[in-house]
Parts: C-alpha cells; sequence; structure tokens
C-alpha cells in the first residue's frame, strides 16, 4: 500500500514539474520571437515573457494538486490497477472495498508504470521552442527585406520606438596604418582611434557596430565635411591617405538621421624632416691668401629622420668687378648616398676651379632625403672664400682711417669704465698700493683720452702726460694733486680764465712736430690746423659744446682717479660717455642735414586748405564685430561648467559658444597644430550631451581659463554723495 | 534672604499643601494621643525629630532658596574640538578663572566668560540665552587647528574684470605652499611658513557665471571657494581727434573688437569730419581727445554727467597740460624723466613722469593719470603703444589698455557688495549701490529681504541676508548666490562669531535700559538640591526608627 502510494506521489510531483517546464518553454519561446521581432534586449520583452509564463501557468493550473490526475494515468497505464485506486482516497471502506484494495496491492507490486510517457506532451512544447530558437538566431541573417516584410506583418512597434530601441553601437575599431614604402616602416594596426602616423601614409579604418543594418557611417571633419565608408559584410571600410592633421568624428546615418556619433579623435600627421646639414666650419666669411693651399676641404655631417638619398656641394666662382663680374657654378656630388647619417667629407682643388687673386667662392652644401613623391631638398648657409689680392689698395681704405679714428676714442671711454669698474670689483682682492697704482693707471688713460678729445677743440697737446709718478713728486700732501686734476670754474685752478698762463702756442716750429703724439703728427697732414682752434675744428656749436662738457667730466673723473677714488670717478666717466655718444649722433644728423634743406612748412596756415571740391562730404564709416572674442565665449562656458550638468540638457546660449569656441579652435588645427586637441575632445563631448566627469571638468576649466583674458578691466566703484565727495575731494587737496 | 517658588494659586499646589498640613496634625493625633506619651523622658527628643521629619517633607515640596547679590568673576568654557595642551596653556593664564562645564554650565557668578574653540551644541547656547543670570561680556578666544585656514573670506558677487580677493589665516606646523586651483590650473601660490599667518590672493575674475576654485595646501584640498562672475557691460566710447593717426585708429579698432562700442571722429579738413561708427554707439561712456579738442562745452556736459575724459595724443606738454588745468580745473602737472644711460629708453611712452597729487591716482604702470570730478579726467603721456600688437603681443596690448580703459569706466550700476562665505541661517549684510531707482525689497531665493537707506548716501541701501536654503540661489535678477549648508565645517566658527556679535549688541542694549529704569541688582540663587532633602528625611525616619528601639 505503502508503495502505491509512493507512486501516486511521485506520478503527481512529475506532472506538477512537466506543467512548469511547459509555462517555462512557452515563456522562452515568446520572449525569443519578440527579442527577434524588436531586434533589441529590453526589459519590456522580459515583461512579455513573464506575462506568457503567468498565463500558461493559469492554463496548465500548475498551482493544483495534480494527485487525481495522476492516478487516473496510473489508472489508463497500469491494468491491474482495475480503475480502483480511488479507494485509497476513502476513509471508511467496507468489505469489499478492502478486499480490492489488497488484491490490487498485491498485483501493483509486481507492475511497472511508464513514467517516460509522461513527458509525451512535452514534444510539442519542445517544437516551440526549437522554432523560437530558430526565430532568434536566425532572423539577422535573414535579407533585409524579409525582416522588414516580417515586421510590418508583425506590426508590434511603431516604427519610431524601433528607431530609437535599436540604435547602434561601435562594437570594435581597428586602424590600420601604413606608412610609405620609403620610410620603411612596418604596418601597423590598432584599435586606437587617435591617428599618428608619418605624413602621406595610407589608413585602413575598420568599423563594426551593432544594429548595423540600413546604416550608413560616415567620416566627419570638423568643418563638417563628410565622407563615405564602404560596407563590407558586416563591416565598415574607409581608406584614405594622411595628408594634414585635423580632428574626425564617425557618424552613422539610418534613413539619413543621425543614429550614432563617436566623439572626436585626433589625426596627427608628422611631417617627413627634410636632411639636417651641420657643416664643420662655422666661419662663413675666409681669405684666401697666395701662401695658402689650394686644396680646400670641408666636411659636414648630415642627417635625416629616414634616409639621405644624395648629397653634394654647389660652388660658385666670381670673377671681375665692377660690371664685369662672371660667375661659374659647379656642383660636386658627394660620397656615400642613401644612408641615415654619416660624415661627408670633400677636398675642393682651387686650381681645378680656376682660383685666382681677387676671385670669390660661394659654396654651400645641400643633399636630398628619399621622401616619395618629391623628395625635401635642403642646403647650408652659403660660404665665401674670397682670394685677397694684395696688388690692389683701394683708396676707400685709406680715407676710412680717419675716420674710424672716432669710434676708437668712444671705445675708450668704455674701456676707463670697464677698467674702473673691474678695479672696484677686486678692491676687496687687491692690497691698498695696488689698487692706488691701478687707479693712478686708469686716471692717466682718462688723461690720454681728454687730451686726444682736446685736440679736435683745438686745445694745446701735451706728449708728456701724466700725473708723474705714484706718491707725487710736485706736493707731499698730496693737495697739489687735486689742484692739478681739478677742473675750476670758481676762479681758481687750471680752468679759471685768465689766471693759469695759456702754454705757448708753436706753430709752424718743425722741431716741435717730434715731441707731439705721433697721432697728432698724423692729423696734423690732414686737418686744416690754424691758430685759433676755435674757429677752425669742423664741429657746429652744439657738438663743440657737448665735446666740452664730455672734457669737463673727463677731467673730474681723472681728478677722482688719481687720488684713488675710483667709485667716485664713475659717474663723471659714464656722464662723460654719454656726452661723447650725443656728440657721435649730432655729428652724424650734421652730415645728413649738408643735403636739400627744404624752407619750414607753415603748418598751422597750410592745414586743412586742401582743394576739396570733388570730395564726399559723407564720410560717415559703419562697421560691427559680431563675433565674440575668444575670451568671452571660454569665460561663458566657464560659468556654467559649475552647474549640475545633466545630459543632453545644455543651455542655448552655451551650445552657442562651444559651438562657435570649438569651431573656431577647430579651424586653427592647421596652424597651431594639435595643442588644443585634449581640450577639444572634452568640449566636443559636452556639446553631444553627454555627461561630463570631474577629471574632465578640471581639464576643460584648466584649458578655457587659458583662454579667458585676464587683465584688470573693472575697478569697483560706488556711487556717492555727490556733495559729500566733492568736499572731499576739496579736504584732499 | 530665603525664598519660595511655589505657585501658591494652583490647585495642586494647594492640594498638596493641604495634604501636608493635615499629614502632621493627623502625624501628631497618632504619635502623641497618648497622654502618657507626653511624659516620656525622651518626648522632646521624639518631637523634634518628628518635626524634623515634617519639615523635611516641607522643604521637599517647597524647595525654599537663597537669592544673595551675586559675585563677579570670569569663567572659561572650553569648546569639544579643543585639546587639552591648548586649553591648560589658557588656564594657566587665566588663573582666577573658573572653568566651566560645557554640558551643564552656571552662568550664575561670572560676569565674563571666555568661551575657547567653536564646537559647542546648540543647548550651550540656548542656555546662556534662557540663563536668569548671564554673563555681560562674552570672550571669544578662537582655536586653529593646524593646516585649518580660518576667517577665509571674499567676495560673493562681482564683476568679470574685477580683482576678487581671498583672504584667510592659516596655523601651520611646517613649511609648506599654499595653492589657489582653478580646474587643474594654479591662479595663485603663497609660501606658508611655520605658526600663524595670513594670507591674501588678488587676481581679476575671469568667467562669467559661477566659479569655484579650491585651496590646496601641500596639495591637500583644505577649501572650497565659490563665487558668482557677472558680466561686464561694455563701454561706449567717443573718439574726439583733429587728426586721424595709427595710434588711436589701432585703439579704436582693439575696443570694437572687445565688444565696446566706438564713435571715432576726426578732422579731415575744414568742415569735413570723418566718422567712424563701431558696433552702433551711443551716448558715450568715455570721451578721448587730443588736446586741439579741449574745452569745449560738450566735454564738460559728460564730464558733470559722471563720464570719464581721457586726453592723449600730447605735443607741447606744458602747454597742453597747462590747457587741461584750465578747461577742468585740475591739477596735472608733469616731470621730465632723469635720463639714465643704462637703461633702455621706450619709445612707447613720452619722457616725462606726472608729480601725483592727493586727489589723483595712477591707472597705469605707464604715465597715465586720473583725477575724479564728477567723472574721470585722465591724461595719457603714451606715446606709441601700437608696435605692441603689431608685433603680436596683444596680450601686453590688452593689458596696458585694459586697465587704462578700467580705471575710466564709469560707475557701474546695479552694484552689490556681500562677502562670502555666507551661511544657512547667519545674518549676511550687504551693501547695495546705484540701483537707479533702489527697490523697497531684494528677491533671493524664494525669500524677500528689505532694503535700508544709508543715511550718509542715499544711492547707497543696506539689507541683511538670513537664508534658509543652502547651495546656488537666484539672486536680484539673473544673478546667483552660493548659501553654505549649515553641515559645512566652517559653519560653527561662523555661528559662534554672529552669536557673540549678537550677544554684544543684546547685552548692549541691557546696558542702555538699565541706565534709563531703574537698574535691578544683580542676583544669584543658591538653592539646596532635592537630593539633601531625601536624604534628610531618611535620617530622619531612621533617628526616629532608632530612638523607639533604644
Amino acid at each position: 500500500m505503502a508503495d502505491l502510494n509512493a507512486l501516486i506521489r511521485k506520478v503527481s510531483w512529475q506532472l506538477s514539474v512537466i506543467g512548469f517546464l511547459k509555462c517555462l518553454m512557452l515563456a522562452a519561446s515568446g520572449y525569443m520571437i519578440l527579442c527577434a521581432i524588436l531586434d533589441t534586449q529590453t526589459s519590456l520583452n522580459l515583461l512579455f515573457a513573464l506575462t506568457i509564463f503567468c498565463f500558461a501557468i493559469w492554463i496548465f493550473r500548475v498551482y493544483q494538486s495534480s494527485k487525481s490526475k495522476a492516478v487516473n494515468l496510473i489508472h489508463r497505464y497500469v491494468n491491474v490497477s482495475e480503475y480502483s485506486l480511488e479507494l485509497y482516497q476513502k476513509s471508511d471502506l467496507n468489505f469489499a472495498e478492502q478486499l480490492q484494495l489488497a488484491r490490487i496491492d498485491s498485483q501493483m507490486s509486481k507492475a511497472e508504470f511508464p513514467h517516460l510517457k509522461l513527458y509525451n506532451d512535452l514534444k510539442l512544447y519542445f517544437g516551440v521552442m526549437g522554432v523560437a530558437v530558430i526565430f532568434y538566431f536566425g532572423i539577422p541573417f535573414l535579407p533585409k527585406t524579409i525582416t522588414e516584410k516580417k515586421v510590418t506583418a508583425l506590426n508590434l512597434r511603431p516604427i519610431k520606438a524601433k528607431a530609437i530601441s535599436a540604435a547602434p553601437e561601435l562594437t570594435s575599431a581597428t586602424i590600420r596604418i601604413v606608412s610609405p614604402s620609403y620610410t620603411g616602416i612596418p604596418e601597423r594596426s590598432s584599435d586606437e582611434m587617435n591617428i599618428t602616423a608619418i605624413s602621406g601614409s595610407q589608413i585602413v579604418w575598420e568599423i563594426a557596430l551593432t544594429n548595423s543594418y540600413d546604416v550608413t557611417l560616415k567620416l566627419s571633419n570638423t568643418r563638417g565635411e563628410e565622407v563615405a565608408f564602404r560596407r563590407v559584410n558586416e563591416n565598415f571600410i574607409y581608406k584614405d591617405r594622411l595628408t594634414g592633421s585635423g580632428l574626425y568624428a564617425i557618424k552613422g546615418y539610418r534613413n539619413g538621421i543621425l543614429s550614432y556619433e563617436s566623439e572626436f579623435y585626433k589625426m596627427e600627421a608628422i611631417p617627413d624632416e627634410p636632411v639636417k646639414i651641420e657643416p664643420a666650419s662655422r666661419e662663413l666669411y675666409q681669405y684666401h691668401l697666395l701662401k695658402d693651399d689650394k686644396k680646400l676641404r670641408v666636411s659636414a655631417s648630415m642627417s635625416d629622420d629616414f634616409k639621405v638619398k644624395q648629397s653634394f656641394i654647389v660652388a660658385t666662382v666670381a670673377r671681375g668687378s665692377g660690371e664685369n663680374v662672371k660667375f661659374r657654378e659647379v656642383k660636386f656630388p658627394l660620397f656615400p648616398t642613401d644612408f641615415k647619417k654619416a660624415r661627408v667629407e670633400k677636398t675642393i682643388d682651387l686650381n681645378q676651379l680656376g682660383f685666382a687673386p681677387g676671385d670669390e667662392l660661394y659654396y654651400y652644401w645641400a643633399a636630398i632625403d628619399n621622401k616619395q613623391p618629391m623628395a625635401n631638398f635642403s642646403k647650408s648657409d652659403t660660404y665665401f672664400l674670397v682670394y685677397k689680392d694684395t696688388a690692389q689698395i683701394e683708396e676707400s681704405e685709406l680715407a676710412t682711417m680717419a675716420v674710424n679714428l672716432v669710434p676708437e676714442y668712444f671705445r675708450s671711454q668704455r674701456q676707463i669704465i670697464i677698467d674702473t669698474e673691474k678695479l672696484l670689483a677686486k678692491e676687496k682682492k687687491l692690497s691698498k698700493k695696488e689698487f692706488n697704482e691701478i687707479s693712478n693707471e686708469i686716471g692717466f688713460d682718462q688723461k690720454v683720452l681728454r687730451l686726444r678729445y682736446g685736440q679736435y677743440l683745438g686745445e694745446e697737446f701735451e706728449t708728456n702726460i701724466g700725473g708723474g709718478p705714484l706718491g707725487g713728486e710736485s706736493n707731499a700732501d698730496g693737495a697739489g694733486i687735486i689742484d692739478a686734476f681739478t677742473h675750476h670754474s670758481d676762479g681758481h685752478g687750471e680752468g679759471a680764465g685768465g689766471q693759469a698762463p695759456e702754454p705757448e702756442h708753436h706753430h709752424g716750429n718743425e722741431s716741435k712736430v717730434a715731441s707731439k703724439d705721433p697721432l697728432a703728427a698724423l692729423m696734423e697732414q690732414y686737418v686744416h690746423n690754424h691758430d685759433d682752434g676755435e674757429a677752425n675744428t669742423f664741429y657746429e656749436q652744439s657738438t663743440r659744446s657737448l665735446l666740452k662738457m664730455a672734457l669737463e667730466q673727463m677731467w673730474q673723473s681723472e681728478l677722482h682717479l688719481r687720488i684713488y677714488e675710483p667709485k667716485q670717478a664713475l659717474p663723471f666717466e659714464y656722464k662723460a660717455l654719454e656726452y661723447l655718444k650725443s656728440a657721435q649722433q649730432k655729428a652724424r644728423t650734421y652730415v645728413k642735414k649738408s643735403g636739400y634743406d627744404p624752407p619750414p612748412i607753415k603748418e598751422k596756415e597750410k592745414r586743412l586748405t586742401g582743394e576739396m571740391k570733388d570730395l564726399s562730404a559723407d564720410l560717415t564709416l559703419s562697421r560691427k564685430y559680431e563675433k565674440s572674442t575668444t575670451a568671452v565665449l571660454a569665460a561663458e562656458i566657464l560659468g556654467y561648467l559649475d552647474h549640475q550638468i545633466t545630459r543632453g540638457k545644455l543651455p542655448a546660449n552655451i551650445q552657442f559658444a562651444a559651438g562657435t569656441l570649438s569651431q573656431r579652435l577647430v579651424q586653427n588645427v592647421p596652424f597651431n597644430g594639435m595643442q588644443n586637441w585634449a581640450g577639444l575632445k572634452i568640449l566636443q563631448k559636452m556639446m553631444s550631451g553627454k555627461e561630463l566627469n570631474v577629471l574632465e571638468i578640471n581639464q576643460l576649466k584648466s584649458w578655457l581659463y587659458r583662454k579667458t583674458d585676464r587683465d584688470i578691466s573693472n575697478r569697483q566703484d560706488y556711487l556717492s554723495a555727490e556733495k559729500l565727495e566733492q568736499v572731499f575731494r576739496e579736504q584732499l587737496r | 534672604m530665603i525664598n519660595i517658588d511655589f505657585d501658591w494659586s494652583e490647585t495642586v499646589s494647594q492640594a498638596i499643601l493641604s495634604l501636608l498640613i493635615l499629614l502632621l496634625i493627623a502625624y501628631f493625633w497618632i504619635v502623641f494621643r497618648k497622654p502618657e506619651a507626653t511624659r516620656a523622658s525622651r518626648f522632646w527628643v521624639k518631637f523634634c525629630l518628628h518635626i524634623l521629619l515634617w519639615l523635611s517633607l516641607l522643604g521637599l515640596v517647597l524647595k525654599p532658596y537663597v537669592v544673595r547679590t551675586a559675585k563677579t568673576g570670569t569663567a572659561l568654557i572650553f569648546g569639544n574640538e579643543v585639546p587639552s595642551a591648548f586649553s591648560d596653556q589658557i588656564t594657566d593664564s587665566l588663573q582666577a578663572a573658573e572653568i566651566l562645564s560645557i554640558n551643564k554650565p552656571g552662568f550664575s557668578q561670572i560676569d565674563t566668560l571666555v568661551v575657547v574653540g567653536e564646537d559647542f551644541p546648540q543647548s550651550f547656547f540656548e542656555r546662556i540665552m534662557l540663563s536668569q543670570c548671564q554673563p555681560q561680556c562674552m570672550q571669544w578666544i578662537p582655536f586653529e587647528q593646524t593646516g585649518h585656514i580660518k576667517n577665509l573670506n571674499w567676495k560673493g558677487i562681482l564683476r568679470q574684470g574685477e580683482i576678487q580677493r581671498i583672504a584667510g589665516s592659516l596655523n601651520e606646523n611646517k613649511k609648506g605652499l599654499l595653492k589657489l586651483k582653478y580646474g587643474n590650473a594654479f591662479i595663485d601660490s603663497v609660501l606658508v611658513r611655520s605658526g600663524r599667518q595670513v594670507f591674501n590672493f588678488a587676481f581679476p575674475a575671469f568667467s562669467n557665471g559661477r566659479t569655484l576654485m579650491t585651496l590646496e595646501l601641500n596639495g591637500k584640498t583644505t577649501d572650497t571657494i565659490r563665487f558668482y562672475s557677472r558680466k561686464l557691460e561694455s563701454l561706449k566710447i567717443r573718439f574726439l581727434l583733429d587728426s586721424p593717426d595709427f595710434e588711436t585708429r589701432t585703439l579704436a579698432s582693439w575696443l570694437g573688437k572687445n565688444g565696446h562700442s566706438v564713435d571715432y571722429v576726426s578732422s579731415l579738413s575744414k568742415n569735413m569730419v570723418s566718422e567712424v561708427k563701431i558696433n552702433d554707439s551711443g551716448e558715450p561712456d568715455i570721451l578721448i581727445v587730443d588736446p586741439q579738442n579741449l574745452g569745449k562745452d560738450l566735454d564738460k556736459k559728460y564730464l558733470e554727467k559722471g563720464k570719464s575724459i581721457l586726453v592723449l595724443n600730447l605735443g607741447d606738454l606744458s602747454t597742453d597740460i597747462n590747457a587741461i588745468n584750465k578747461s577742468f580745473k585740475t591739477h596735472f602737472q608733469v616731470k621730465a624723466n632723469i635720463k639714465d644711460s643704462t637703461k633702455n629708453t621706450s619709445e612707447t611712452t613720452l619722457p616725462y613722469h606726472f608729480v601725483l597729487t592727493g586727489s589723483q591716482i595712477s591707472l597705469s604702470k605707464f604715465p597715465v593719470t586720473a583725477e575724479k570730478k564728477s567723472g574721470m579726467i585722465a591724461v595719457s603721456l603714451l606715446n606709441q603703444t601700437y608696435p605692441m600688437i603689431l608685433s603680436g603681443d596683444s596680450l601686453a596690448y590688452s593689458k596696458v589698455w585694459c586697465e587704462i580703459m578700467a580705471g575710466l569706466r564709469p560707475v557701474t550700476k546695479s552694484n552689490i557688495d556681500i562677502q562670502s562665505p555666507v551661511y544657512q541661517y547667519i545674518d549676511k549684510n550687504m551693501i547695495l549701490n546705484n540701483f537707479g531707482p533702489m527697490p523697497d525689497f531684494l528677491k533671493v531665493g524664494q525669500d524677500s529681504i528689505f532694503l535700508g537707506p544709508s543715511a550718509i548716501n542715499p544711492r547707497t541701501s543696506t539689507a541683511t541676508l538670513r537664508a534658509g536654503k543652502s547651495g546656488w540661489v537666484s539672486f536680484v535678477d539673473s544673478l546667483e548666490l552660493y548659501v553654505e549648508a549649515k553641515s559645512e565645517s566652517r559653519f560653527k566658527s561662523a555661528y559662534m562669531a554672529d552669536f557673540l556679535r549678537k550677544y554684544e549688541v543684546y547685552q548692549s542694549e541691557l546696558q542702555y535700559s538699565k541706565t534709563t529704569d531703574k537698574a535691578p541688582v544683580r542676583t544669584s540663587k543658591k538653592e539646596m538640591p532635592e537630593w539633601v532633602w531625601f536624604s534628610l528625611i531618611l535620617c530622619a525616619l531612621l533617628a526616629i526608627w532608632i530612638e523607639e528601639k533604644i
């Protein structure tokens, strides 16, 4: 009896499981069919499946006890049960029933129940599920038209909802970069969308998208120009040559509507650099003398980022002078060729070139690299070699001799300043005696200089210049020294007019010439030196006074140097230099003015008195700068970045500012390179309505901050009571 | 003097008292009803003990207290965050002061309360205000934790291009670097030495809207600074020149490109004037003239209206400066620069400089000086600035002219001066100036705040804001103000400062009323605690019981 009960329970349990399985299979089939039709996997499909499941449970009554059904099945499949199993359900049995039960019990222990038959019902559901599985996995492989027809026939969803739910997504992207063959760089592939390659490389994009049916994929640049990808099976391929730097994005269109847009990626073209030539010689201008070797040895190191194809020297010999100059150009190919880096040497045989005295040779290094189709050409500076013709002495050289004296003098004053400063710097290291000696020597130099200028102004020369030996023979207490070098203007000392007797003038006395300064002697041959120096020097009045002032400063400077006070002498030295410089400028101006001197224009009379009858009276122009500056746009965007940026909800003014700024900077990429790329990328992301993380916001902030105007353009002020302010201002004064 | 606070008028009180009297009668009746009891040897002992018991019960009910004239003294109270080392240091220096507990402070014996630190529970402030015997004076010793920035303040709302100043103090025990950061960019930084110090950052506001900056001490973010930078109105500028020249034309073009409206008028010939209008100008804010156009009625009319005048292209300085001074009654003086041969001479400016008087200000590092009248009168000794822009250094050009234009800009409208941080539930004063007709109230978020006119300036009003909502709140029309939440770490310090300020006002008002009314005597209340009464009852019961047993 116990066996029989166990059998009933077992069958009943199996029936429940089978019912549950049927429900599950129906729900799964429904889900898969819906997924296949809608082409998406959303929670809506799951809800649909759940509904089917619940409905099936209700239909199959899985929640009800299946004991009676189990008994019926046992009756059907086990004959020995004799349709008497209901007796088990009864509590009060009569005698006949008890006997029947005992009989069945004994028979049933030998009988076997065909459990497998219970599962026969499942075949149908397996079939349904099989169809659903085929539908689910098979529908993407069906031709589009069939799919569309099915969708239309089923008419499950409106078209709009379908388009939204089935937006394409990027699954994989492969970039293949084939560098130009001459570079020798192997082909490479990567999934990095930011491309950096040698200019001229071939780029192949291979993009795979989900839900890509009916999608047209395009490569878009920042100006909105687009080129379409080619569809190969499920992938999109585009091939092009890299010619310049810029940004690009990939856009997918379905029925003309933008359904996929990537962020912006950079595309950087690295140019093939021309050959770098570094000649060994730094001297561009050289003289060649008669005694020099006639074989000129030159060398240079050359390198290229790929290969130097050919290098050569181009030499030009110039002969003749004036209008009769002839040029001859010779090109010397150099070896080795086809190298990456090498030191190239060449010996130029000057005899072979016919290089003669008075000729000039110009030569430069040149090289081409292996770039294709057009090689890069580069050349070095031009070197000059001048064959010195000692037979000719130009008159101009003589002429400049006298003129060159002036700058030399100016240098001397500067030299005195330099020496004084040097002495002051070394003051601590030197002993007092050494210090005094050097100071005295500089004082001596100052005196020499003063006397040289003096001679320009018609003052007397001194051959025996200088304050005598150090320690002073003239006066033991040193007061004599000071007096000797003080340019007194208060009626004492040398400078006092009339008090110090003028040294005697000895013109025309040949014996005195020997005692003169040799320079003065030389000068005497060129300058017309009359008795009255004041009247016969070549300087205009202002120049003369300037030189005099310079001499006065030199006096003072010399004084301090002689009494070992170089620090006090320095300001006078500077002043002297300044006056000398001014005198030099004056002299130049004088020469300039020596030509035509136009009569002065009477400005007040002439101005605004021109003939005006043919002129238009309407001289009003109107201009408008409608574009905001980059700083204004950047400031506007920055002011928004601390708002909670929500996806796809950028205010119109910010969208406009970001768009304008982005477009402006993108157009500058060819000029400014990729320096703005990182910031632009985030800006584009913000514009496309995507959320930015904290790192991106901070990066964008610092990038835009550099573009803002950071000058003070407003001082905080308050409008106050006018009278009160007026009184305050009066009191302040 | 013994006082009782028992409410005789209340029925419950009357009932309790009646019961107590009944108890006394019943009690004596029970104890002394037998005549032999009164004759017992220890009758008076027993009697006294019973009286004591009853009195203890009465004391428990009535709770009598003694009122005395209050003593004066100083008390110290320490905030939760104050470490023992710091509190010991303060206690040592104020040895006479009584130290109060933060949880149950008594203020009866003190007239000066020294509060150390800022972390006090809300109940502390309530206790002070509810105390019958409040300290007359409260002093605050803030506790500055190492590495924490205190007294941080900045402008809550300002215009673009206006100088933002961020100041604060810091107590640090090691050398370091305090940086002001915007995004990843460093705006400014100061070296931090060990010890207490104040710092100050100043930079022109560059954004147009909400701005968030951070302060980083040794690479660690310590504070966040939020302010609103409002758009700066563009200027209307009129050039009135005797002849067009490259310098002014470049300036006009630069101004136009920067969004300002320019009207460039220059004489070409007799009765022939060229006019270039850039960005549709209206009545000018700034008039730029050359010395030949000085002294016209137009100039003075503009000046009276509070507009500014800039005189440039000076030729003969002594004549031109005299003409300017005569026309506008100004006091400009120039002096030739001392030639220094070691320095390179610049062609940008004339070789002169201004001798400034009290009412004059220098507008730039270059010799451009302004004197305030109703508007500004400025004189420029700039000679050629256009080479800067031609050589590509537009930043330097922009810096020079931005500074000058900033000084000449007439007073802007709707000025708001509010110092940040503004905290939730803490009063904040603000000043409003030049609002045209001053409104009666302002709208801040969902609230309205009323304005009070200033006594000395009819164009200024003041208002007090007490924000109930934290975060960015809309302010006036299109502006925003950041209100720091109550939960911010800086809040406690601000709350304490606000409380002390208000308490001082409150006490001074009290003092004022004391001088006008009859001054109450400052007293202190001494009450016996309840446990003493309970102990007395127990002791009396025990004594009665023992007395029976003996």
